[in-house]
C-alpha cells in the first residue's frame, strides 16, 4: 500500500521537478538532464511582450469572473438552499452538472456557432471569454456554497433571525454574507485556480488581443525547451497558489460548522 | 413584560402535490402557558409550528391570532416569536452576547437597555462568565440555553421550540428540561414547544396535544392525557396498556387468573386498563401470572407475564428482587392506576 503511494507521488511530481530543473538548465538536447545553470528562460519569458500580456489578460480574466461568479453563485445557492423545495434545490444541482460533465470542446463550439451570428457577433470578445468562463467555473462555486449552508442550516439561522424581527436585506447582510463569506472565498479560490488554467474552452474562443495565458504558452513549445518550462513553471506556482489557498480556506469553513 | 394569547382556527395544511399535512386545527394557548405539540415524525407538529412562526401560510380559510391580532398574513420578522431550533441556529459569527443582543439591536433598543437586558438574560441562562465567548466554544447544553436566551431577550411574549432538546445526549436532557421550563416561566412568555418524546412532553407542558396523521388526537394536561386517554392512539403512545377482560359482580373483578377486588365499579363485563407501573408484583391474594421474560433496567425491572387463559400483561417491579422465566408471580392492581378514558372504560378496548 505505502509503495503505490511512493510510485504514485513519484509519478506526480517527476513531471513537475523536470520542468523546474529544465527552466533552470541552460542546454537540453539529446541528454537525460540539462547541462548548465542559468536565470536566462525566466528573463526571456518576462521580456517576452505576448507572454507578459497574456499573463495580464489572464489575471483580468480570472479576477473577473471570481466577481461575476461571485454575484450571480450567491443568490443562486441561497435562493436553492433556502427555498423549503426539494425539487428546486435538485434542479440547481443537476443544471450545475452540465458543464461539469459535457466535453469542454463541446462547449467550446457551441459557443463558436452561438456567437459568430449576426445577432450576436461577440466570438473573440473579452465579455464571451469570462462568460465562458463563469459557465465553467460557476458549478463548483455554487456546489461549495450549497454544500457550506446546508451544513450550516443557514435557513434556521435565518428564520432565527427573522423571528427576532430582522427583515430580508437585514438578515442578508447581519447574517447570509458573513456566514457564508468563508465558503464564498473557498468557493472563488477554486474559481480563480479552474479559469487560470483553462485551456480548451479559451483556446477556442478568445480573440487574438486576449489570448490568456495557457493559450500562449502552447506557443512556447515549438521554441527553446528551457524557454517553454520557465514558461510553465510560472503558470504551476500561480495555480499551486491558488489551489493551497483553496484548501486551506476549506478546511477553515468546515471547523466552522457546527457539529 | 407578560405572554401572549394564541388562537388558531381552521389551520389546514395542503401542499401543492395534494398531500394533507394538517388537517384543520383550531387551538387556543393561553398567555403564560406551555403547550406543548406531541406526535410521531410526519404527524403535522412541525408544520403547525411553522404556521404560527410565519414560516409556513395555513390553507385558505386559516387564521392564527397573537392577542386577538389576526397574522396570518405576516410575515416571520413581523410577528414577534421567538424562536429555538434543534439546530440551535445560533450565529457562529457573534459572541453568546452578540447572539442574545441581536434582536435587541435590531429592534433599536438603547445601547444601555440591551446591555442590562442581556446580562439579565445571561443570569437567568446561567451563562455570566461566557458572554464573550464564541458560540461554537460551548457545549450543546449552553448552544440551547443561549438559543432560548437570545429568542425571550426581545420580551415578545411567545416562544416557538422545534425540538430543542432532540439533538443533546439523554442525561443532559432531562437536567435541561426543567431549565428551560423555568427560563420562559421566569420570562412570562407563552410557549409552544414541539417534541416526540414522551418524558419530555410530560414534564414540561402545561397541556398537551398529542397529534396524530395531520389531526389532534387529544389536547389536555399531561395526568389527563396519560391516564384518560381517549383512544387507543394515545393510551400506546406514552407506553404499553395492559388490557384484562373479565366480569365485574358486588365489587369483585374474575378473570382466568384469579379474583380482584375492584371497589365501586359497576356490575358486568368489564376491561381493566392499566399501566405497567400500575400492576402490583407479589400482592397477597392477587392474580396468577407466570414470567415469560425479565428485564433487568437497574432502578426496575420489566416483566413480561402470561395468564392460564394467555393473556399478556406488561408488570414493572423495583429492580432489587430477580425474577426469572417461569417464575409465577401474584399481581394486584392499584385502582388509582385504572386507565379511566373520558369516553368511558370501552374507548380503551
Amino acid at each position: 500500500m505505502a509503495l503505490v503511494t511512493w510510485a504514485y507521488l513519484v509519478y506526480l511530481a517527476l513531471p513537475i521537478a523536470l520542468l523546474a530543473v529544465g527552466s533552470l538548465g541552460e542546454s537540453w538536447t539529446n541528454t537525460l538532464l540539462p547541462t548548465g545553470f542559468t536565470g536566462q528562460w525566466f528573463r526571456a519569458v518576462l521580456d517576452d511582450p505576448s507572454f507578459v500580456r497574456a499573463f495580464w489578460t489572464s489575471l483580468r480574466v480570472t479576477g473577473t469572473t471570481c466577481v461575476v461568479a461571485a454575484l450571480i453563485g450567491l443568490p443562486l445557492a441561497y435562493a436553492a438552499v433556502t427555498t423549503g423545495r426539494q425539487s428546486a434545490s435538485r434542479v440547481v444541482r443537476l443544471l450545475m452538472l452540465v458543464p461539469v460533465a459535457a466535453p469542454e470542446i463541446t462547449l467550446g463550439f457551441g459557443f463558436i456557432i452561438a456567437f459568430s451570428t449576426a445577432l450576436t457577433p461577440w466570438l473573440g470578445s473579452f465579455s464571451l471569454l469570462v462568460a465562458g468562463h463563469v459557465l465553467l467555473t460557476l458549478p463548483y462555486l455554487v456546489a461549495t456554497l450549497m454544500n457550506d449552508m446546508a451544513a450550516l442550516k443557514l435557513g434556521e439561522m435565518e428564520a432565527a433571525a427573522g423571528s427576532l424581527g430582522a427583515g430580508f436585506w437585514r438578515r442578508f447582510f447581519d447574517i447570509i454574507v458573513p456566514v457564508s463569506a468563508t465558503s464564498l472565498l473557498t468557493g472563488l479560490v477554486t474559481v480563480a485556480a479552474i479559469s487560470i488554467g483553462e485551456f480548451q474552452l479559451s483556446n477556442l474562443i478568445a480573440g487574438f488581443l486576449d489570448r490568456t495565458y495557457p493559450i500562449v504558452l502552447l506557443q512556447a513549445f515549438y521554441g527553446a525547451t528551457g524557454f517553454a518550462c520557465a514558461a510553465t513553471v510560472i503558470l504551476l506556482v500561480l495555480s499551486l497558489l491558488t489551489g493551497t489557498a483553496a484548501a486551506t480556506l476549506s478546511a477553515a469553513t468546515h471547523r466552522e460548522t457546527p457539529a | 413584560m407578560s405572554g401572549k394569547e394564541l388562537r388558531l382556527q381552521g389551520c389546514a395544511k395542503t401542499y401543492p402535490d395534494g398531500t394533507r399535512a394538517l388537517s384543520p386545527v383550531d387551538l387556543r394557548v393561553d398567555a403564560g402557558e406551555i403547550v406543548v405539540l406531541l406526535g410521531p415524525s410526519g404527524c403535522g407538529k412541525t408544520t403547525l409550528l411553522r404556521m404560527v412562526a410565519g414560516l409556513d401560510r395555513p390553507d385558505e380559510g386559516g387564521r392564527v391570532l397573537l392577542d386577538g391580532r389576526d397574522v396570518t398574513a405576516l410575515p416571520i420578522e413581523k410577528r414577534g416569536v421567538g424562536m429555538v431550533f434543534q439546530s440551535y441556529a445560533l450565529f457562529p459569527h457573534m459572541s453568546v452576547a452578540g447572539n442574545i443582543g441581536y434582536g435587541l439591536r435590531v429592534q433599536g433598543w438603547s445601547r444601555k437597555r440591551r446591555d442590562e437586558r442581556v446580562a439579565e438574560l445571561l443570569a437567568t441562562a446561567r451563562l455570566e462568565e461566557f458572554a464573550g465567548r464564541r458560540v461554537d466554544q460551548l457545549s450543546g447544553g449552553q448552544r440551547q440555553r443561549v438559543a432560548l436566551a437570545r429568542a425571550l431577550a426581545p420580551g415578545s411574549g411567545m416562544i416557538l421550540l422545534d425540538e430543542p432538546l432532540t439533538a443533546l445526549d439523554a442525561g443532559l436532557r432531562e437536567g435541561l428540561r426543567a431549565e428551560i421550563a423555568a427560563m420562559i416561566k421566569a420570562q412570562g412568555a407563552t410557549a409552544l414547544y414541539v417534541t416526540h418524546d414522551q418524558a419530555e412532553a410530560l414534564t414540561l407542558g402545561d397541556r398537551l396535544v398529542v397529534m396524530d396523521k395531520g389531526r389532534i388526537a387529544q389536547v389536555g394536561a399531561p395526568r389527563d392525557v396519560y391516564y384518560r386517554p381517549q383512544s387507543d392512539y394515545v393510551a400506546g403512545f406514552f407506553g404499553p396498556v395492559n388490557r384484562l377482560s373479565g366480569r365485574v359482580e358486588h365489587g369483585v373483578f374474575t378473570t382466568a387468573s384469579g379474583t380482584l377486588p375492584v371497589p365501586g365499579r359497576p356490575d358486568g363485563e368489564t376491561v381493566l386498563a392499566f399501566r405497567p407501573e400500575a400492576a402490583i408484583v407479589g400482592q397477597d391474594g392477587g392474580l396468577a401470572f407466570r414470567v415469560t421474560n425479565a428485564l433487568f433496567e437497574g432502578s426496575r425491572q420489566r416483566l413480561d407475564l402470561e395468564g392460564p387463559a394467555g393473556e399478556r400483561l406488561v408488570a414493572h417491579a423495583p429492580g432489587i428482587r430477580p425474577y426469572s422465566p417461569g417464575d409465577t408471580v401474584t399481581i394486584g392492581i392499584d385502582p388509582d392506576g385504572l386507565l379511566a378514558p373520558a369516553g368511558g372504560a370501552d374507548a380503551v378496548n
